[in-house]
Formats: structure tokens, C-alpha cells, sequence
């Protein structure tokens, strides 16, 4: 007999894929299936305008929207407030799925049911499916660290799109796929088609395993990269910087005594990464103090800005009774050789305690998304020319565009998707008599030129 | 929801009005003069009861996909309905009829009127969008922006035109004249719910990271309390604007907010009864009373500003849902709770008729 407690928690899946990767295609395989399971599915878009929902088939599945930015940055707070209300409405779903932008990192996603104790409760994590452009996996992989993330935390992966590439090319991509992610299991495709059974409900998600991929997987993110603790006796030092890759560096030096805690009650390290960590994100929330070269820090609970244009800059500190002082810096010390020293000489001054914080995670700024959305008809010749030239000229820059366009003398909806110079196309479904026409449209790229674009698609307007 | 009474002394023993919602009660909120009570569920549904004759004035089973918010304005005579569409309705609050549909821009948490029912504003996406009332049309007047992420909540200023948005990354202050902002209180962390004092002088926040923010409204300085278990969606003020009670896991606290530096340094009274999370908590609107409801349906009442320690609650009893929703009366003289079932039950107050 099986003892085991069956986990009543609702299995979530979460699809993670770069730009262009297949996984709406994906998503559109699962809901037209008749697997009998009620899905949620809850769409983050990376361009400001959202047309996902529009590519996804109509389906009695609820198709939640996220557009307010990346699912793995800001927005998680959407996510929760979202599955929040889903785990409410329980009765109506038995499965939900997540489709990601292809600029998520998954892990602060995946974290996401980890750190809400309601979440957590109601959801469990499936697995973490991923597709990879077989095509254009290499250049993603080489350039943008969110698809090597999406490959690193995937519980299964679809090399998609194999009929665009040679038998040879695709081992070579495999073993690549395969040197950055041993355990997961990797499927070829073509058009993400796959059994449901190897996609949904495979149980496949590891904590343990997500734990060594990231072992800060569940810490929180600060503001800050390290925070460490010296032991001063009253009197003057000099905190040096050489220039580092930033202009400036953040900082905060307070005592401990301006903690709410004891020595006693616990080890430095432990006051370092809780009360010690609370208190500098509080100060990394504030207005920043700007300082120059030879100026005066006050150990004081403000957020400093240090500049470190120069070689070499020296910042002095005064120290009004010896004790144990905080310092937390916006990045780590050895990117900008920092090192404390007493006023009067002797040796650098080493940290009795120090801990690396994760820091908050950023996206590639230069990838940026523009979006069109304007009424009208479209010449379909002057769109063909546009889109042709656009395509040569700046196809390796633009990773991704898809939209739902109306075409002059067409009935339906047209819908498009494409991926650097690869283009797809089909009508979709009929405009109402009395519905606004109108075109949704969404680039996603590196140095995208806003005005250009517009110009040029308005041009194809009848 | 009628349930098992353990003690009695705040509420009647039983509901005087029961009413079945479809779906989670997502918010209850009564007109003025107390004589009836509108409730909206994340299915959908918005409804309007009439508290004295024990009956459904009307009802909307399917106005929206889900309803995260709604409110009344008593000027226009209107329900306001908002929530997983990208459009606000409002609707007659006589009868229920769609009086006016408002296009959004994405999916709304929030929607509040200004106390004089002059403005009202809706939190929907990254933006709040501020309408202006003329008659009973409410016509597009202020967008707010340049928030960091979707707003999770909102609150108007009691008696003010001065509008308190959180969203990740800072509280901000909007004027009802300007669509600048008027102030912004920073803070790296996740707002997800914002609670005026009544008399303005602080704002409250619950947030995600289990910890509650008090701002000193008029001087930009925070405090921020930690031990709480879970994030805070709770909060309430007692009428006084000293107290303000809040969730955050099994045992509702309390913090005193009397003197020039607030509950600094000030322990918080800790309010045991629940054996579960407590999902909502309201103090009553002119009396010192605090209730509580759980998941598992326990619902307590205590006095937490009397001067002695509050010990056993003055009231416990069990209903048959999750607790998820409180409201008192305007006059206190009912209770309406809503479960996470879907009934709304309503009780008389047995406290009001002592005071």
C-alpha cells in the first residue's frame, strides 16, 4: 500500500524560452488538447504593449495578463497578487500555467512560490519547462545571460525548431544544452509538438537541485552586494578606492549600537545578514549623500555615494568611540580594490565578519521593446517592402516582433510573429462589423529607434 | 455561517441577515445610513442587500470576470465595481443597473472615492486614474504615473483631496488638483496595502516582507515594525486615530500611536484567541472594539485600548468559512463578515446598545 500524502497542491509549470522560442506555440498545443484539466494560464509580456493574449487561441482556459514589466523583476509582486486571487477561485482551475518573457530569468520566478507562505501553501512547482531556437540558440546563448539562465534552471527542455537546423548542428547544440544542464531532460522538436505527459504534471521540480544551481536561490535580494563588520577604536581612517567599472559606489557605515539587539543574542555574522542587512536596505531606500575625493564619512545611518572616477581616491572616516561598525557597499570591495586603513599607518583593517548579499538582478538595459498601436488599414504591399528591408537592415538586432495587424481588404486578422530574420504569418480571427481595426504591433531588440519605426510602419497605413 | 458561540458579549447569538455570494467575499462596504450593504466576490458578482427587511435588493452574478474592489459613492447614488477586466462599472445602487462602463488600461485593485464623493480614483496597472464627479457621471480628469510597478492599493486622505498610492518602491502622495506628485516616501520594498490615520497625521502600510510601515505624514520619518509571520494585509484604525491594529500572522497586534515619536520603542499589545492566520481585522468605527476573523472561522472581539491588558477575547464564536472580510456599520450597530463561501452574515451588535 502507498502511504505516502498525496499533495493536493495545484501544479504549477512555469514556461521559460528566449524571444522567439516557440512558447506560445507551446502554450497553444496545451489548450487544444483534451487533456481534461482546467488551466489557468497567466501571460507576462516584455513589450509595453500586450498582443500574447491575442496569439493564443481562444480557449475556455482564463488567460491572465501581465504587462506591466518582466515577470521576474518587479512585476513578481503581479504574480503573487495574481496566483493570490487564483488559489481563491480554486474550484475553477486544476492547473496553472506560466508563460514567462523570454527575457525572464526563471529562478526569481520559481523563488516567487517559495517566499509566500500563502503561495506556498496552495501551489507546488511543477517544472520549469524550457524551449530553445535551435536555429539561433548559439548567439542567445552567447549574449544574453537570461537564456543561459532559463537553459541552467530548466526540469525539461525542448530543442525547438530542429527542422531549421542540420543532424549535426543539433548534437553539437545538445551537447552544448547538456554541458550547462546535465539533469534536465531534453526533448527534440519540431513546432513544441510533445506529449503532454513529458510536459505537464512531471513532478519534476527539485528544491534541492534549484539550491545548487543558486545556493542564494532563496535568499532575498538587496540593494547592496556586500555588507561586512569592523572592529575600530576611536579615531580617524581612510576607506581607499582605485576606479572600478562604475563611476560611483554606494555605501553605508553605522554602528552597531544603532541595532536593536544585544551582542549576546547572537553571533556578528548572524547580526550582519539579519538585523545588520535590514537596517542598510532601509538606508539604500534613502536619498543618497554625494562625496568627492577626500571627503569626511560620518558613520551614521545614511546612504553615501562615493565618487570613483579617479585612479585613486581616499575618503576619510571619523570614528567617535571605538566599537563594532557596519559597512555595506553596492558592489563587491575587489571591483574597486577597497581597503580600510587607520589615519596614522599600519596594515589594511580585514572585516571580523563579511557576507555576500544577492544582489537585486538586472536585465540587459539595452534591450529595450518599442510598440505600435494605432487604428487603420495596411497596404499589404508597402507593409512586405517595410517589413522586407527592416529585416535585412536590422534583423540580428531585433530579436523578436509579432503583432496583430489589419490588412486592407481582409476580413480577418492578420498575426505575425518573428524571430531576427525569420518571419511567420496567419490570418486569425474575424474583425466584428462595428469593431475598431486596430494594429498591435511589438518590437523587441537591441538599439531599437523608436521614431524610425513608427515612421516607417505609418507609412504603410492606406 | 451561523456558528458555535463560545461567548456572546458583542454580538447577538445570531446573524440577523445571511447572504449567499457566489464566490470569495473580495469586499463589503455600507452606505451611511447603515440600511444596506454592498458586497462584490472574485467570481464576479456584485450584489446590494437590504439589512433591515432581511432581503437581496439585486443582484449582478457575472458583472466582471473577478471584482478585486468596490466602493459606494452615496453622491451619485452609485456602486463602484472594478477588478480582472480592463473596464470599471458602475452601477445604480438602487437597482443595479449599469449606469456608466469606464475603459482601463489594465486590470484594477483598487477604486475609492474621495470622502465628499467629488473624485474618484482607480488603481489599474502602474497608473492610478483620477475621474471627476458631475451629477452622477464621473468624467476622466487626472492620470497618476511613474509608479515603479502595479499599484496594489489606495486610500484617500479622510475629509481631503490628497490621494496615498503603494506600489513597489515607494508610497506616493498625489494631490486631487495635480497630476504631480505631491510627495513620495521611498522605500525598497513591496507596499501592498495603505491605511490613512483619520486624522491624517500618519499612513500605514503592510508589506510583503512580513513588516508594517508607519509614516509620519507630515514629516517624511518612517518606522518600520518587524515579527510579523507573514505579509501584512491587515489593517485598521480605531476611530481615535491612536491605535492601529494589525494582521500578519495568528496574533493580531496592536500598536499605540499616542505622542511625538509614535509606538517607537513602544511594545505592541499582542491579542490572543485565533488558533489560525487571521484574514481580516476591523476596529469599529466609533468604539474602542477590535474584531478578528481566521481561516478556520473563529472570529474574536477584544477591547485593546482599555487600560488593563486585554486577556481573553470579550467575544468568540466559530463559522463554518474562512473569515475574509469585516465590516462595521457606519453607527456600529452591525457586523457584516464575509467567508471566503461566499455568505455574507450580518449581526447585530449587542456592544453598541451598552454604549
Amino acid at each position: 500500500m502507498d502511504m505516502r500524502v498525496k499533495d493536493r497542491r495545484v501544479p504549477v509549470t512555469v514556461l521559460t524560452g528566449f524571444l522567439g522560442s516557440g512558447k506560445t506555440t507551446l502554450l497553444n498545443r496545451i489548450l487544444s488538447e483534451q487533456h481534461g484539466k482546467r488551466i489557468a494560464v497567466i501571460e507576462n509580456e516584455f513589450g509595453e504593449i500586450g498582443v500574447d493574449h491575442e496569439l493564443v487561441i481562444g480557449a475556455d482556459e482564463e488567460v491572465f495578463e501581465m504587462n506591466n514589466g518582466c515577470i521576474c523583476c518587479t512585476v513578481r509582486g503581479d504574480l503573487i497578487r495574481i496566483l493570490g486571487k487564483l488559489i481563491k477561485r480554486k474550484d475553477q482551475f486544476d492547473y496553472i500555467l506560466i508563460e514567462t518573457t523570454g527575457m525572464a530569468d526563471p529562478g526569481p520566478v520559481i523563488q516567487t512560490f517559495f517566499m509566500d507562505d500563502e503561495l506556498q501553501q496552495a501551489l507546488r512547482v511543477d517544472a520549469c519547462v524550457t524551449l530553445v531556437d535551435a536555429k539561433h540558440a548559439h548567439r542567445q546563448l552567447d549574449e544574453q545571460s537570461e537564456a543561459s539562465e532559463q537553459v541552467a534552471f530548466a526540469d525539461v527542455i525542448l530543442l525547438n525548431k530542429t527542422d531549421l537546423v542540420t543532424p549535426s548542428e543539433l548534437e553539437q547544440l545538445e551537447q552544448r544544452i547538456r554541458s550547462m544542464n546535465a539533469r534536465a531532460g531534453i526533448h527534440h522538436t519540431h513546432q513544441a509538438e510533445l506529449p503532454l505527459e513529458h510536459i505537464l504534471n512531471v513532478e519534476a521540480f527539485n528544491l534541492d537541485e534549484a539550491l545548487e544551481i543558486d545556493p542564494r536561490f532563496l535568499e532575498p535580494e538587496y540593494p547592496f552586494e556586500w555588507g561586512g563588520v569592523y572592529a575600530l577604536s576611536r579615531g580617524s581612517y581612510t576607506l581607499e578606492f582605485l576606479s572600478g567599472p562604475d563611476p560611483s559606489i554606494d555605501i553605508c557605515i553605522f554602528p552597531y549600537r544603532d541595532l536593536e539587539t544585544s551582542p549576546e543574542e547572537a553571533t556578528l555574522n548572524e547580526v550582519l545578514r539579519s538585523q545588520g542587512a535590514e537596517l542598510a536596505a532601509r538606508l539604500f531606500s534613502h536619498e543618497y549623500w554625494p562625496l568627492i575625493d577626500g571627503a569626511t564619512i560620518v558613520p551614521k545611518q545614511r546612504r553615501y555615494r562615493l565618487k570613483t572616477s579617479l585612479e585613486n581616491q581616499k575618503f576619510l572616516i571619523d570614528i567617535p568611540e571605538p566599537g563594532s561598525y557596519f559597512v555595506f557597499t553596492q558592489h563587491m570591495p575587489e571591483e574597486f580594490s577597497m581597503s580600510m586603513k587607520s589615519s596614522t599607518g599600519g596594515p589594511d583593517l580585514s572585516p571580523t565578519a563579511s557576507h555576500e548579499f544577492k544582489p537585486d538582478h538586472e536585465h540587459d538595459d539595452a534591450v529595450t521593446s518599442v510598440g505600435i498601436s494605432t487604428p487603420g488599414r495596411l497596404d499589404v504591399e508597402l507593409l512586405n517592402g517595410w517589413l522586407g528591408t527592416l529585416l535585412r537592415e536590422q534583423g540580428l538586432d531585433i530579436f523578436r516582433m509579432k503583432g496583430v495587424l489589419s490588412i486592407s481588404g481582409q476580413d480577418r486578422r492578420f498575426v505575425f510573429q518573428g524571430v531576427h530574420m525569420l518571419f511567420d504569418g496567419a490570418p486569425g480571427k474575424p474583425w466584428e462589423p462595428n469593431e475598431e481595426r486596430r494594429n498591435s504591433l511589438v518590437f523587441i531588440g537591441r538599439n531599437l529607434n523608436r521614431a524610425e519605426l513608427e515612421k516607417g510602419f505609418r507609412e504603410c497605413l492606406v | 455561517m451561523s456558528g458555535i458561540a463560545t461567548s456572546s458579549r458583542i454580538l447577538e447569538q445570531e446573524p440577523c441577515a445571511e447572504f449567499q455570494l457566489n464566490g470569495y467575499v473580495s469586499e463589503i462596504c455600507w452606505t451611511p445610513d447603515g440600511s444596506r450593504v454592498a458586497v462584490a466576490s472574485l467570481e464576479g458578482e456584485a450584489a446590494v442587500f437590504d439589512v433591515a427587511a432581511g432581503r437581496r435588493a439585486w443582484s449582478r452574478p457575472e458583472l466582471l470576470f473577478g471584482i478585486s474592489s468596490a466602493a459606494i459613492c452615496t453622491e451619485a447614488g452609485l456602486l463602484g465595481c472594478c477588478g480582472d477586466e480592463k473596464k470599471l462599472s458602475l452601477l445604480s445602487l438602487e437597482s443595479g443597473e449599469t449606469l456608466q462602463e469606464l475603459a482601463l488600461p489594465a486590470w484594477a485593485e483598487r477604486l475609492r472615492f474621495s470622502d465628499d464623493g467629488a473624485l474618484m480614483a482607480v488603481a489599474a496597472g502602474r497608473e492610478v486614474l483620477v475621474y471627476q464627479r458631475e451629477g452622477s457621471v464621473f468624467n476622466p480628469y487626472l492620470t497618476y504615473t511613474e509608479h515603479d510597478s502595479t499599484v496594489s492599493d489606495i486610500a484617500w486622505q479622510p475629509g481631503g483631496d490628497i490621494l496615498a498610492a503603494c506600489a513597489y518602491g515607494a508610497l506616493s502622495l498625489w494631490t486631487g488638483n495635480d497630476a504631480k506628485d505631491h510627495r513620495r516616501f521611498r522605500w525598497k520594498g513591496s507596499s501592498l496595502r495603505v491605511a490613512w490615520s483619520p486624522d491624517s497625521r500618519y499612513l500605514a502600510t503592510g508589506d510583503q516582507d512580513a513588516t508594517v510601515h508607519i509614516w509620519f505624514v507630515d514629516s517624511g520619518k518612517d518606522l518600520q515594525m518587524r515579527g510579523f509571520e507573514t505579509k501584512v494585509l491587515e489593517l485598521s484604525w480605531d476611530h481615535s486615530g491612536r491605535y492601529l491594529a494589525t494582521g500578519g500572522g495568528v496574533v493580531p497586534t496592536v500598536w499605540d500611536c499616542s505622542g511625538k515619536t509614535g509606538p517607537e520603542n513602544r511594545p505592541p499589545v499582542e491579542l490572543f484567541g485565533h488558533k489560525a492566520q487571521v484574514k481580516t481585522l476591523s476596529f469599529a468605527r466609533q468604539h474602542s472594539l477590535l474584531v478578528a476573523g481566521d481561516e478556520i472561522g473563529d472570529l474574536c472581539a477584544w477591547n485593546p485600548t482599555a487600560d488593563e491588558a486585554p486577556g481573553e477575547p470579550l467575544e468568540r464564536r466559530t463559522l463554518s468559512s474562512a473569515l475574509v472580510y469585516s465590516a462595521f456599520s457606519p453607527d456600529d450597530s452591525h457586523l457584516a463578515i464575509g467567508g471566503a463561501d461566499g455568505v455574507v452574515s450580518i449581526f447585530r451588535t449587542r456592544w453598541h446598545e451598552r454604549a
